[in-house]
């Protein structure tokens, strides 16, 4: 026994001792109650983490609250409608439907075609992929940085590229132009996630057994009539399920687009979670900020729930 | 025997349910012989005077737990300093503690952020600490405090005025004026962008950044524009208001030609003014404080020296109205906290001797002293600081000390007799930068962008 187990035992009285573990071993071999035990701690910590701040929030969102001030005022439920009619949450909600849905398009494009590139046999295919997921292990704070300081205008490397190459004639505030700035952040913050389509997708493409690519090829299949036919439908569903997954997290992104924009030029990358923080701690109103955050959750469950009885992407996943 | 067994055939032995029993009945008496153990010294220590600072570099964490630490010595009493971004971050810790009902003893504040924290009746009146700070030192001028409803709120440490900082190496060598008035610093921005030097006239921002409302809102000064008026207890927004928006029309339309002599600065904030000034890329940038001209010595460049200054620039019609703001930078009490009479005793020793000196100091002349005769050679804040003496010259320093103590620097508040506390939610809701922004890239109407930016004031703000 270990020296604490030692201590432990010298402490305690044996009988207690005994007793305790009487009591313990009745519980558990009753399997219902071992699998609440199992089960408890997670279930708990989830509680703590996710439920009870969802509630406080939803709860919060029903009062007027100053983020300087602890006095909560009721309003009611009437404030969330008061936010869906408003013309900056409808402007933010615009903007942060073309993030959403523009960077998981990019994504999945970029994330389906390096995974099928990856997943090739060829000399140095183990370094490759593991190079090709490396973007992922980069935090989105250091990318933003990073990614703001390439694009300046003034001495970012890729302007100085542009202009070399004579792509540009002078140099372009990619981050500064309304016209460019939405779409550069799309790219930036798609970089790094487009990875995390490339994992999914590169753990189904190997588990699709060689046979069937031999059976095609047999039948005079050519490339693409294979990618269409052999592959597609197996990876499908796994993309689907990356799509639904980085949907969620694209729509509710901040970070980067914090660090790369601050929601500018003007407010033109202003999305929902920067909205929802421009009022909480530039506006100081706590209550409404949370308002909208409930907002979108709810938007968001909903299109979940949508999602998964349209698409039924867990059908496939499951068969695998 | 069950006993004579090795470790290891005993674990073997034992199932996955007995382990468990075993090992939660040893985790369950340990814990409870934990507990029962700990009860020994439950008082006797002293609750630290909580700080939440937003002086996060190294070298100020140092200085300020040095200060700290001294105190704690000298008193008895502890200090628990914690550091922060400034900005945001900042901003949600203090609104974390004062949420969870355990607020902080002091905070950072500003004149332009201070208005926020004042109307929600979370700051202590500072009067007797004010009293004790200015018998120790001297008078602080009204113009760098914060009154609320009859009290002080701010304990001001240090300020920043508005500068207007030039490369007077480019304008000495193409024969233009300083940039002192409108026609003047349009004059020399066309010049510079338009020349053969890599170099724009002019660091013009139109965003809506912190910087950006800044700028926008000295610009609106420069032209006798306000934002705000008082009538009684009412403050009002009058950007759209009378003969004021025809100025504020006129700040526009020299915004939407100013910006053609600047690099796309539509979402710059304080980090990219300076930035690019000291790296070269503009030639006049106007700020709060000295970092333009502190950056490019940090740098080592070679206009460093030749970095000069005058206040905002003015349209000619306006030469006797407040032209810039004058900021001051200092120490707030949070209602509700748990040592109120340490922490204004600690703000106090902050604030005062060779404490202030030092912190002064550390600012390298962005942030500039509240009281006039540290300004003169040879007081205890210049004497001996090489760094002030060797690459400031006399003219700079006495310029900005006149800047700053004239009548033609206010603080935004200023606005209005008594202060307008919803400046800061004005400045801080960015809508001045935005109403830039939008006449500017955003290309929105001037006359429709104003009934936007006064709409959203109105809405957001607490003003009329």
């Amino acid at each position: 026994m270990s020296t604490v187990t030692n201590r432990v035992t010298s402490v305690v009285p044996a009988e207690w001792r005994h007793q305790i573990k009487g009591a313990l071993s009745r519980v558990f071999e009753n399997n219902y109650s071992l699998l609440t035990l199992c089960l408890a701690p997670a279930l708990a910590l989830y509680i703590l983490v996710a439920i009870l701040p969802m509630l406080w929030a939803f709860n919060l969102s029903l009062y007027e609250v100053s983020t300087l001030n602890p006095v909560w005022e009721w309003t009611g439920p009437g404030r969330l409608i008061d936010i869906i009619m408003s013309g900056s949450f409808q402007v933010g909600f615009g903007r942060s439907l073309i993030f959403g849905f523009g960077s998981v398009l990019l994504q999945i494009v970029l994330g389906v075609s390096l995974a099928l590139l990856v997943n090739r046999e060829f000399k140095g295919a183990i370094l490759a992929r593991a190079l090709a997921l490396l973007p992922y292990m980069v935090p989105a704070v250091a990318i933003g940085m990073v990614g703001q300081f390439m694009l300046n205008a003034q001495y970012g490397v890729i302007n100085l590229l542009l202009l070399r190459i004579g792509i540009l004639n002078e140099p372009l505030a990619f981050l500064g132009l309304p016209e460019t700035a939405m779409l550069t952040v799309m790219l930036v913050g798609s970089w790094k996630f487009a990875v995390f389509v490339t994992l999914l997708t590169l753990a189904r493409l190997q588990s699709i057994p060689e046979n069937f690519y031999e059976g095609a090829t047999m039948c005079g299949a050519n490339a693409y009539q294979k990618f269409r036919d052999v592959t597609l439908p197996r990876i499908k569903n796994v993309i689907l399920i990356a799509a639904l997954l980085r949907t969620l997290w694209m729509f509710n992104k901040f970070d980067i687009i914090h660090i790369m924009t601050r929601g500018g030029p003007g407010e033109e990358t202003t999305t929902i979670p920067l909205l929802a923080y421009e009022i909480a701690f530039n506006q100081y109103n706590l209550g409404e900020a949370a308002g909208i955050t409930a907002v979108i959750f709810v938007f968001l469950a909903g299109w979940s729930i949508l999602y998964f009885r349209v698409a039924k992407p867990e059908e496939e996943v499951r068969v695998a | 025997m069950r006993d004579s067994k090795s470790p290891k055939s005993m674990i073997r032995d034992m199932s996955r349910r007995d382990f468990l029993a075993t090992s939660t009945a040893a985790g369950l008496t340990a814990g409870l012989t934990g507990c029962l153990g700990s009860g020994g010294d439950g008082g006797g220590s002293t609750t630290p005077v909580k700080y939440i600072s937003n002086n996060n570099s190294p070298q100020f964490k140092e200085m300020l737990r040095g200060f700290a630490d001294q105190f704690e010595e000298e008193r008895g009493i502890p200090v628990d300093i914690e550091f922060t971004e400034i900005g945001g971050d900042y901003g949600q810790r203090v609104s974390q503690l004062i949420q969870a009902g355990d607020p902080p003893d002091i905070i950072n504040a500003e004149q332009f952020r201070i208005g926020s924290y004042a109307t929600q009746d979370i700051l202590r009146p500072v009067d007797d600490v004010i009293e004790v700070v200015e018998e120790e030192e001297e008078a602080i001028p009204e113009k760098f405090g914060f009154v609320y409803d009859g009290s002080h709120r701010l304990v001001p440490a240090v300020a920043s005025v508005t500068n207007n900082w030039y490369r007077s190496d480019i304008y000495d060598e193409m024969g233009l004026a300083p940039p002192t008035t409108w026609e003047r610093e349009r004059e020399a921005a066309q010049a510079i962008t338009e020349a053969d030097n890599d170099l724009y006239g002019i660091g013009y921002t139109t965003s809506g950044t912190v910087y950006g409302s800044y700028h926008a809102w000295t610009r609106l000064w420069g032209n006798d524009a306000q934002v705000a008026t008082r009538d009684g207890d009412t403050v009002s927004v009058v950007l759209d208001s009378g003969s004021n928006r025809d100025r504020v029309r006129e700040v526009l339309e020299r915004a939407q030609q100013m910006v053609q002599y600047s690099p796309t600065a539509t979402n710059w904030d304080w980090g990219e003014i300076y930035e690019s000034y000291a790296g070269g890329t503009t030639a006049t940038a106007i700020y709060s404080g000295g970092r333009p001209k502190t950056q490019s010595i940090g740098q080592d460049r070679q206009w460093a020296d030749a970095t000069k200054r005058v206040s905002n620039s003015y349209n000619s019609s306006n030469r006797d109205e407040p032209l810039g703001n004058s900021a001051a930078t200092g120490y707030a009490l949070v209602q509700g906290s748990a040592n109120p009479e340490e922490a204004k005793e600690f703000v106090q020793y902050m604030v005062t001797g060779e404490r202030l000196v030092e912190y002064s100091r550390a600012l390298r002349f962005h942030n500039v002293p509240i009281y006039d005769s540290w300004y003169e050679p040879g007081s205890v804040y210049r004497e001996g600081w090489d760094y002030l003496n060797e690459n400031f010259s006399e003219e700079t320093i006495q310029s900005e000390r006149e800047a700053l103590f004239s009548d033609n620097t206010q603080p935004f508040t200023a606005e209005t007799e008594p202060a307008n506390p919803y400046a800061s939610p004005a400045f801080t809701s960015f809508q001045c930068g935005q109403l830039f922004y939008n006449v500017t890239e955003g290309g929105m109407n001037i006359d429709e962008a104003i009934d936007e930016a006064a709409s959203a004031l109105r809405e957001n703000t607490g003003m009329e």
